[in-house]
């Protein structure tokens, strides 16, 4: 039996980083590791590509002929070995592997418009897969061996694939489906900026509030990723009407329809400093304000701190 | 006469006390104090905008926050430089309190919007406090009079930023002099032997409760404008203040 371990890790539009797993023992290990537990895509990542690294630790007396690395993906479940219309993105044999002993590592890269279930396109434009669905690709990585003889460690061999080492696939999740429109609560007219309340559908991770006032020849958006339901939009004319709807964004970048519009306008308010003015305060400001006392104050401050860390 | 004789009797016996249990248990060095108090605070904002004005009330203060109270949290700590007579220090004392209320619109009608005042008020200021008595007798009262030099930060805000009124910024410094007198009460009395072990155990000799009333009068000297009005925001209060002081 060969002892293996591999990993994977998959980034979508990322660096690939490669490490190589360290071999426990005589017992196979088999691991995928990636910092995204995860990929969500949507149409406008047909065009990606995604790009993962694997890397094998073994050693030669382990390795069958028969052992061969496979790493495919499936809109399936993760078998022993790719299907028929799954597809193969890595297949590499030990001998064609020349490190002698301990192992190596590699990368590949999964074009998104070939997974299973995406069309090509007659107009050769990307292919992608249906509009509105949700369809879960998985990437699996396998690895056969013999049986390990249980003093020698040496694998016997005259078995084909008696053992699969298979790694913990990862999720591929092709996402179409764009989110319920959400629901647009009040504008609230602030000074020279509006508050835009609303409640979002549950999947969605992105908002943008769209506003235009009369002068502006298009929607003007301010994105939010918070996961407060309140947008503000700053810099705005008091007493001018704008218009404003919102958009909800899923993880996969699908958008939602937009909301109902609304028409908000910001107003002049007065807070405690402009009471003050207008009222006929004329108090002191900056640090100008400041009379010696506050060095003294300060003085007095520094001292007894002094005093007290030499006691 | 003979109730004479009895008080400078139970005087007597209550000195012997006093000396038998200084000499029993051994106090660590004392020379600092810290207080830590709370108090409702109302400055005088108003009463300042009134100095030259032609207006009418309410002002500003009034009208912003109804004219109620914000919450003053200060620390001060003491550096005793005398202590043969009751004990007299010099004392730093660093706040901070804000007031949250709603901006109004040119009706004057509160609006969702959010205003606030903020204050970081600092004092320099001599203390002395008259623990005699306690030191004597055992009575576990200590009155005490402050004086000082008061110097406070303030900052106005509005929507969570600093307000801006024709391109000046609401934010600056207040001061003036400021008094307090109050009455602090020995909690070392209702557990002697937890108040040693505070003693042995991190060196506070002594510990109180306190009650004090502050007069400030902080209007950078009552100085003004050309045009006459007040050159200070005034944050002049009379108020109390209740807190928790420890000697050590």
């Amino acid at each position: 039996m060969v002892a293996v371990a591999l990993t994977l890790a998959l980034l979508l539009g990322q660096s690939t980083t490669t490490t190589t797993p360290t071999q426990v023992n005589n017992v196979p290990l088999l691991t995928i590791n990636s910092s995204q537990a995860a990929t969500v895509f949507g149409t406008s990542g047909c065009a990606g590509t995604i790009s993962g690294a694997w890397a094998l630790r073994y050693t030669q007396q382990n390795i069958c002929s028969f052992s061969r690395l496979k790493v495919w993906t499936t809109s399936g479940n993760c078998e022993n070995e790719p299907a028929g219309t799954d597809v193969t993105v890595v297949d590499r044999t030990p001998n064609a592997v020349d490190l002698p002993a301990t192992g190596t590592a590699g990368t590949f890269d999964i074009q998104i418009s070939k997974l299973p279930g995406f069309v090509t396109t007659n107009d050769g434009g990307v292919a992608c897969g249906q509009p509105k669905t949700n369809v879960n690709h998985k990437v699996c990585a396998s690895f056969p061996t013999g049986n390990l003889q249980q003093f020698t460690g040496i694998a016997d061999c005259s078995s084909n694939a008696t053992n699969w080492n298979k790694a913990t696939s990862l999720d591929l999740n092709y996402d179409s489906v764009p989110p319920d429109p959400p629901t647009l609560g009040d504008v609230i007219g602030l000074d020279q900026k509006l508050i835009v309340n609303f409640t979002r559908a549950a999947e969605t991770e992105t908002m943008i509030a769209y506003h235009q006032g009369p002068d502006d020849a298009n929607p003007i958006a301010t994105e939010s990723t918070s996961n407060v339901d309140r947008i503000e939009i700053d810099g705005l004319t008091n007493g001018v009407d704008y218009t404003v709807y919102v958009v909800g964004v899923d993880a996969a970048g699908n958008a939602s329809d937009p909301s109902e519009t609304k028409t908000g306008r910001p107003i002049e308010t007065h807070g405690i400093w402009q009471a003050v003015k207008d009222d006929g305060g004329e108090p002191a400001t900056g640090c100008s304000s400041v009379g010696l006392g506050s060095l003294a104050v300060l003085a007095l401050g520094t001292w007894i701190v002094r005093r007290r860390a030499q006691r | 006469m003979r109730c004479v004789v009895v008080a400078v009797g139970l005087l007597a016996a209550a000195e012997a006390a006093a000396e038998a249990k200084v000499q029993k248990y051994g106090e660590s060095p004392k020379n600092m104090a810290a207080e830590l108090r709370v108090g409702a605070y109302t400055p005088f904002i108003d009463r300042g905008l009134a100095v030259g004005s032609s207006g009418t009330a309410p002002f500003a203060y009034a009208r912003t926050f109804g004219g109620s109270s914000m919450l003053l949290g200060e620390l001060e700590i003491d550096r005793q430089f005398f202590t043969a007579f009751g004990s007299i220090a010099l004392a730093a004392t660093v706040g901070y309190t804000e007031k949250y209320g709603r901006a109004l619109d040119a009706t004057g009608a509160a609006t969702p919007e959010v205003t606030a005042l903020q204050l970081l008020p600092m004092k320099a200021s001599v203390v002395y406090r008259f623990d005699w008595l306690n030191l004597r007798y055992h009575i576990p009262l200590v009155p005490y009079v402050k004086g000082g030099f008061a110097l406070t930060h303030w900052w106005m805000s509005k929507g969570g930023k600093t307000e801006v009124v024709n391109g000046v910024p609401g934010l600056g410094w207040s001061y003036g002099l400021v008094a307090s007198g109050g009455l602090m009460f020995l909690l070392d009395v209702l557990d002697p032997r937890l108040a040693r072990d505070f003693d042995t155990g991190v060196g506070v000799n002594h510990t109180y409760i306190f009650g004090e009333f502050n007069f400030a009068e902080i209007n950078n000297f009552g100085r003004t404008t050309s045009s006459g009005h007040l050159a200070a925001l005034d944050l002049s209060a009379r108020y109390w203040m209740f807190g928790l002081a420890f000697e050590y």
